[in-house]
């Protein structure tokens, strides 16, 4: 905008806009009309007190006695409920084979999906995006806490910098019925909840790629952008001491799907040619942000959407399942990328083909896979709570159970210190809000 | 809303209360959104002005200042239900289980309009009620005052203090500050 602005015509105008799009909801006048309604001819009872409306005002005494009527049904509905579902899942919990504990985590705040989790410098965890909310627990606590707002709703690509701050790069925030991605970004601060923000990204990016190298410095990859390709190609510097993003002079050769830290302060990035078009190729680079370069490798053989790319702590990097695209199905394949060779080489086969599982190296080499989508069945995806190990020298990997509830679509694994490994939100089948529940696996348990 | 239904309703007549629910709702909702930009918390909002409203409709002194008074309980509504927790316990996702590929990208530039509704959703919820107030509901600065139930000095102080705070939530934003703010209607510097 080159003009300047002007209250009384751009934010009158603006109002005036937002308040047209707004769409009424056609039961509020029925709902005043049932708030309103004399004691003696509310109806439903039971109905009005377990509505999310706050205004049905009982004063008296008899709808006081009704209320308590009523909130002792509630209660004892509840308990029997509870008390059906607790031994029924006592009952059919799958057996846990042994090496692998879980166990029910406090639930979040809010529901989260298409969040991201980062573990902070003091331990906590915190989950970034859930409705626009940081949400953060204390591992030996009992509850997640509120602790701040960002931009995004949902969506964001998250970083822990060296001071403990972290990042928050672009993310989706909702218009109307639809989503449009962020440009912005922002340091959220753990010791005061507060965010700070930052110069404009050159893009806006929806569930961007961060990669946090050695310098302190964060690699900003993929993410889906307003126009164009469905992912960006454009690469992204954060410099912390600058508190400022710099645009690397290359552009990625098609879709980000992946992408991982490396030894020695560079980064592998895995994508596939343009995924509006045929054919598509895989391509991988690794990119070198100190030259501000990017060298083309062979590419592993299977790259798509909603894979893994998990950095290990001997600085190789697994690439594990997403979806196949030649054919477009859910892979099974591991591949294992070797920074000194720098090649690829598929080392072994998931027991159960996925995509956009969650993927978490743990202290021991191995990476423990969770949650996802199987292929479709009668052309509705599936979803899945199988958990996995891969060990990425085995063809096979060990199954380990399943979650009690499937997880996928943005999920998040935290590996706590303890060795604990933390999931939280997502969604599972059938079901189109975010998830609440967290789960913890723990590894070392009988 | 016309006097007659008013002073019905007032009488108990509910077919009257009834018919200004009908003429009223939709434009308290809208007032709502902008300020407690949740449309939920908007739908609470306006439910409690109204339900306020039949319930002490004996106590308006004035018919013909019924939508001022309406408007002073549906801010107030608005108030209290923006202190209360910021956000509800429910993350909707439009239609079916969305796949980033699917999002609407044709709406996902980040416009003008954007920054502008994006710097707006920064202010507290009395800042965005004073400036729909004067710029949506175009109220006098007395009308604004009474509807925010403050006194007319500290509505015209607010006026000012959140055009003031749009000024930084724009630039903070990264697009030119506010230049020809309407001076008639703030203090003197």
């Amino acid at each position: 905008m080159t003009r300047g602005f002007d209250p009384g015509r751009d934010l009158a105008e603006w109002l005036a806009g937002e308040a047209a799009a707004t769409a009424i909801p056609t039961d509020l006048p029925e709902r005043v009309e049932q708030a309103v309604r004399p004691r003696g001819q509310r109806v439903a009872f039971l109905a009005a007190v377990a509505s999310p409306w706050p205004s049905t005002r009982m004063s008296s005494a008899r709808s006081r006695r009704s209320l308590a009527w009523a909130g002792l049904i509630i209660a004892t509905v509840l308990a029997t409920a509870t008390a059906i579902l607790v031994g029924s899942r006592l009952l059919l919990e799958p057996t846990r084979p042994p090496g692998l504990g879980i166990i029910n985590g406090p639930d979040l705040v809010a529901p989260c999906y298409r969040h991201a989790a980062v573990r902070l410098a003091d331990d906590r965890v915190a989950m970034f995006g859930c409705d626009a909310q940081v949400q953060v627990l204390d591992p030996d606590a009992t509850s997640w806490t509120t602790d701040g707002t960002i931009d995004p709703i949902c969506c964001p690509g998250v970083a822990l910098l060296p001071d403990g701050r972290v990042l928050v790069a672009g993310g989706a925030f909702r218009r109307h019925q639809n989503f449009a991605m962020l440009q912005t970004a922002e340091l959220w601060d753990p010791a005061t909840g507060s965010t700070i923000p930052l110069p404009r990204m050159q893009e806006a990016r929806g569930a961007p790629i961060l990669v946090g190298l050695p310098s302190g410095r964060v690699l900003v990859v993929g993410g889906q952008i307003s126009e164009g390709p469905l992912s960006s190609r454009v690469v992204e510097l954060f410099d912390p001491s600058a508190n400022r993003f710099t645009t690397l002079p290359f552009e990625l050769p098609g879709e980000v799907t992946s992408a991982a830290a490396l030894p020695g302060g560079t980064a592998l990035v895995v994508g596939v040619t343009d995924l509006t078009t045929k054919p598509r190729s895989p391509w991988a680079l690794i990119v070198d942000p100190g030259a501000a370069t990017a060298s083309p490798i062979e590419p592993p053989a299977e790259v798509g959407p909603g894979q893994t790319a998990t950095a290990l702590p001997d600085g190789r990097v697994v690439l594990i399942g997403g979806l196949s695209m030649p054919d477009g199905t859910e892979s099974a394949t591991v591949q294992v990328f070797d920074p000194v060779t720098r090649r690829f080489a598929v080392t072994g086969r998931l027991a159960n083909p996925r995509r956009d599982h969650v993927a978490t190296a743990t202290a021991d080499g191995n990476v423990v896979v969770a949650g996802g989508y199987t292929p479709y069945r009668n052309g509705v995806p599936v979803t899945t709570g199988t958990i996995e190990v891969v060990s990425p020298d085995a063809p096979a990997t060990t199954s380990l159970g399943a979650l009690p509830v499937d997880r996928t679509e943005g999920a998040t694994a935290t590996l706590l210190r303890d060795g604990r490994i933390l999931l939280g939100g997502g969604v599972h089948g059938g079901i189109v809000t975010g998830l609440s529940s967290t789960d913890l696996l723990i590894p070392s348990s009988p | 809303v016309p006097v007659d239904l008013v002073i019905r309703a007032m009488h108990g007549d509910r077919e009257a209360f009834s018919r200004i629910v009908q003429l009223s709702h939709a434009r308290l909702y809208r007032t709502a959104c902008l300020i407690v930009r949740d449309p939920d918390l908007a739908a609470d909002a306006v439910q409690d002005a109204l339900v306020s409203a039949w319930l002490d409709a004996k106590a308006i002194r004035d018919p013909s200042r019924f939508d001022a008074w309406l408007n002073r309980l549906l801010l107030r509504a608005c108030f209290r239900l923006a202190g209360r927790s910021r956000r509800r316990a429910t993350l909707e996702v439009p239609g079916v289980i969305v796949d980033i590929a699917t999002l609407d990208r044709g709406l996902a530039h980040v416009t003008e309009r954007d920054e502008i509704g994006r710097a707006f959703g920064h202010l507290t919820a009395e800042h965005r009620a004073a400036l729909v107030a004067h710029h949506y509901l175009e109220l006098t600065d007395g009308e604004a005052a009474a509807a925010l139930a403050i006194p007319l000095g500290t509505y015209k102080s607010r006026l000012h203090r959140a055009t003031e705070a749009m000024r930084a939530a724009l630039e903070a934003e990264g697009r030119p500050a506010p230049v020809d703010l309407d001076g008639a209607r703030e203090p003197a510097r």
